[in-house]
This record gives structure tokens, C-alpha cells and sequence, in this order.
């Protein structure tokens, strides 16, 4: 039984709605792929982090083998996924584990210190900066997170990111960054925050 | 019989249907006029309306096998029959199927003792028909269905828009573990098979979101017998 088939598949299922009695009866033969992408394109660990399963996050940490830092080709790593879903509690929970790559982005290069500065979550996004999350990396739109956060006028999370990178953007500059505007000699278009491509989403 | 008279007369009953008085002395005395009367009424309507009654004055098996065994008798019809029904505020006709077994197909938690005498009077049953049986969550119902009408399990099964195989439906449907090991272990149904991209265990999973804690144990089973 092919346990990673379906639209949400019966992983994420479990990862999402389960508790970890369910995920060991998944597991039980070891043939299912916990890295695995479900229907959606997210792993298991993304669904359980954007579903706040905190008991399933915890029992898939603790699976053999799990790579915390997977993604389907149109999903979301799990640590965006927490920043995505606004849930501090997640983002600690991962990063506790000790092996999240903090600055693995998703399709769209959006790194989730992206998605902490454009949707406005200062708390969030101050714990990634204390965990090393790179301020000066960039979507394939060459945005910064100062770029996001000005843009979507989020100020706690820009006053935030300058503090950080001591390097301070004045309210009235552009949003774009200097790499995007000398490289295409112009601004890139608004961007959605979401991968290039995906299916359905996890709720 | 006044009191049915009465009612009747005052388009009550009739409108409404005897099965939608609470009263159980009130609507059997209603039952004994209709069944007494039958050129006076729908007895195809009165028997659907029955049914229809069911999850709402959740009358016993017997006395649901004594309503249709009288509405029967007095000339309901067992079959399902075609009728157009306005949809859409008169925009659109659209003829269905409706009769007993379509209703029963919607109340058949509660509506045991109807299917009992519908299948004790010899309603013909089509392969779709399953879907009715698969859900009175009753082997012994599904086994005799099952052994008066030749059916491929494993092919979709055309019930609504979309068809889909018989372990797919009982998955989707909450259909209880000791149905599902009998269609698996004496039917043949196959758990592993994928259609429209999902499998029997993936969609009796997707159940858990709006599972209670009780349910959750039994689709723990299951899924355990899907494995």
C-alpha cells in the first residue's frame, strides 16, 4: 500500500488530523517515505506544521531518517510552512530539532524570513534572525525581506530587519533592492508568496 | 378517525404528510384513513414521506415495516419512477429517479425497517442499488444483495457524478469495519487500488479532520484492515 497516494495523501492525512498512533501504523512495514511529497506537494512534517499538530511535528521528528528540511517540487519546507501558517510555537519546535536549514527557500525562492517580513509576523521573524536566517538573501524576483516588508508597510518587521543588518531603508526608497534594480533596470512585478507552482494546498 | 378526518379536511395532513405528526395514536389514525382511502391520496408520495419522516420521529423498525407493509398493500409502489422536479426557481426541469430506495439512500441510518419490507416485497435492484445496502452498515443485508446481483466491485460503480468503486464509497462513507473485512476478505474488494488518484485508505484518512475521537478509533481499524 502506496501510503504517499492520494490528494491529501494518507500521511498528511495522519500528519495533519492524526496522532502518532496512526503515523506508526503508516510506518509499520518501513516501506513509506516520510521525506515524501503528498498530493499537494508538501511532506508530512509540512502538513502536520501547517495543520499545529504539535504531536505529530514532534512524532515526525523523532521517525528515522527524516530530513526536516524537505519540500516537493511545489511545496513548502516545513519551516516556511510554520511561518506561512503565523505559528511561533511551530517555528520554535522545528528549529529546537537542531537540523533546519533555515534559509532553504521554496519554489519561488521565498525563504522564511520572506514570508515572516511580508505577512507582518515581528516575533517570528525576529527568532529567525537569531537563528542566522540570511537578511540579505533573495527571491527569484531579487526581493529582499526588507523589500517584502516595506512593501506590504509592515514596519514592526522592517524596523526589525534594519536593526539587524544596521543598514537602515529610509521609508520613501524603493522597495526594490539595488541588485533587482541595476541587474533589470526596473521593479518586479508584485509577488504572491507562493511557490511557481502548486496544487492544493494544505489547510 | 375524526381527528384524521379533521385533519385531512384541513389540508394538514395532507400537505404535510401524516408521518410529520408526532403524535404516534394521531398519525397511525391518519395512516388508517389514507390506507382506507387510497384513490384519495399519493400512496407513492405517502410511502416516500414515510421515509422521509425517519430521522426526525425515528419510529421503530416494527412500526416502519407496519407503515409500508399497509401503504404497500393498499397499492404504493415499490419501484423507482422517473419524475421532473423544478430546479433553479423554475429555470431548469430535470427528471431523476425517485421511489422508496432513493429515499431509503438518504435515511438509511434510520429507515431499517422500510428497507427490510421493500426487499421482503421483491423490489427489483439494480447493480447502484449497492450503495443503498453498503450503507444499512449490515453484512447480512449486503451479503444477500450481493448474492442476487452480479457485480464487478473493483470497477466504478456509477452512483453519483462521480463513479467510483465500491471500497472507495464504503471508505468515504464511514461505512464500519465489519462491512468493510467482509468486502475485503469474501467480496474481493481490492485496498490497493487508485482511482481519481486516490486510494481506499487515502480517503478514509482524509475522514480525520472531521472525526470525533470515537470515530477516530474506528478509523483506526479500518485503516488497519486496509493495510
Amino acid at each position: 500500500m502506496d501510503v504517499t497516494v492520494g490528494k491529501s495523501s494518507p500521511l498528511q492525512s495522519v500528519a495533519s488530523y492524526g496522532s502518532p498512533e496512526f503515523l506508526a501504523l503508516l510506518l509499520h512495514d518501513g516501506k513509506a517515505d516520510i521525506n515524501g511529497p503528498g498530493g499537494d506537494g508538501n511532506t508530512c512534517l509540512t502538513s502536520a506544521v501547517m495543520n499545529k499538530n504539535a504531536a505529530m511535528v514532534d512524532a515526525i521528528l523523532a521517525v528515522e531518517g527524516i530530513n526536516p528540511n524537505a519540500a516537493g517540487p511545489s511545496g513548502w519546507p516545513p519551516i516556511v510552512g510554520a511561518v506561512k501558517s503565523a505559528n511561533f510555537a511551530m517555528v520554535e519546535m522545528l528549529l529546537a530539532s537542531g537540523a533546519v536549514e533555515i534559509n532553504n527557500g521554496d519554489g519561488a525562492g521565498w525563504t522564511a524570513l520572506h514570508h515572516a517580513a511580508n505577512n507582518g509576523n515581528p516575533d517570528i521573524l525576529k527568532t529567525l534572525i537569531a537563528k542566522g536566517a540570511d537578511l540579505a538573501a533573495t527571491t527569484k524576483d531579487g526581493l529582499t525581506a526588507a523589500d517584502l516588508a516595506k512593501r506590504q508597510k509592515q514596519k514592526a518587521c522592517l524596523a526589525a530587519l534594519q536593526e539587524a543588518s544596521g543598514v537602515p531603508v529610509t521609508a520613501d526608497e524603493p522597495a526594490e533592492s539595488a541588485s533587482t534594480r541595476s541587474a533589470a533596470g526596473g521593479g518586479p512585478g508584485r509577488h504572491s508568496g507562493r511557490p511557481a507552482k502548486r496544487g492544493r494546498t494544505t489547510k | 378517525m375524526p381527528i384524521a378526518k379533521l385533519l385531512l379536511d384541513s389540508g394538514f395532513a395532507k400537505n404535510f404528510h401524516p408521518f410529520k405528526i408526532a403524535n404516534r395514536d394521531i398519525r397511525e389514525a391518519v395512516l388508517d384513513y389514507i390506507v382506507s382511502h387510497p384513490k384519495d391520496f399519493d400512496l407513492n408520495e405517502a410511502l416516500e414521506e414515510a421515509i422521509k419522516s425517519c430521522p426526525e420521529l425515528r419510529p421503530t423498525e416494527a412500526e416502519q415495516i407496519s407503515i409500508a407493509e399497509r401503504l404497500i398493500k393498499a397499492g404504493a409502489s415499490i419501484e423507482s419512477v422517473p419524475k421532473t422536479i423544478v430546479v433553479n426557481g423554475g429555470s431548469l426541469h430535470k427528471t431523476h429517479t425517485f421511489g422508496p430506495l432513493f429515499y431509503l439512500g438518504r435515511n438509511l441510518y434510520e429507515a431499517s425497517g422500510f428497507f427490510k419490507a421493500l426487499f421482503d416485497h421483491g423490489v427489483k435492484l439494480k447493480p447502484t442499488d449497492v450503495f443503498y445496502f453498503l450503507r444499512l452498515n449490515d453484512v447480512s443485508r449486503l451479503e444477500r444483495f450481493l448474492n442476487n446481483v452480479k457485480l464487478d466491485v473493483n470497477a466504478p460503480i456509477a452512483y453519483s457524478l462521480q463513479p467510483q468503486p465500491l471500497l472507495h464509497y464504503a471508505c468515504a462513507s464511514c461505512i464500519n469495519f465489519e462491512t468493510l473485512e467482509y468486502l475485503i476478505v469474501k467480496v474481493g474488494a481490492d485496498p490497493c487500488i487508485v482511482h481519481g488518484g486516490e486510494t481506499p485508505l487515502s480517503i478514509l484518512l482524509g475522514l480525520l479532520e472531521w472525526s470525533s475521537e470515537d470515530d477516530k478509533t474506528s478509523i483506526f481499524a479500518s485503516a488497519k484492515l486496509l493495510l
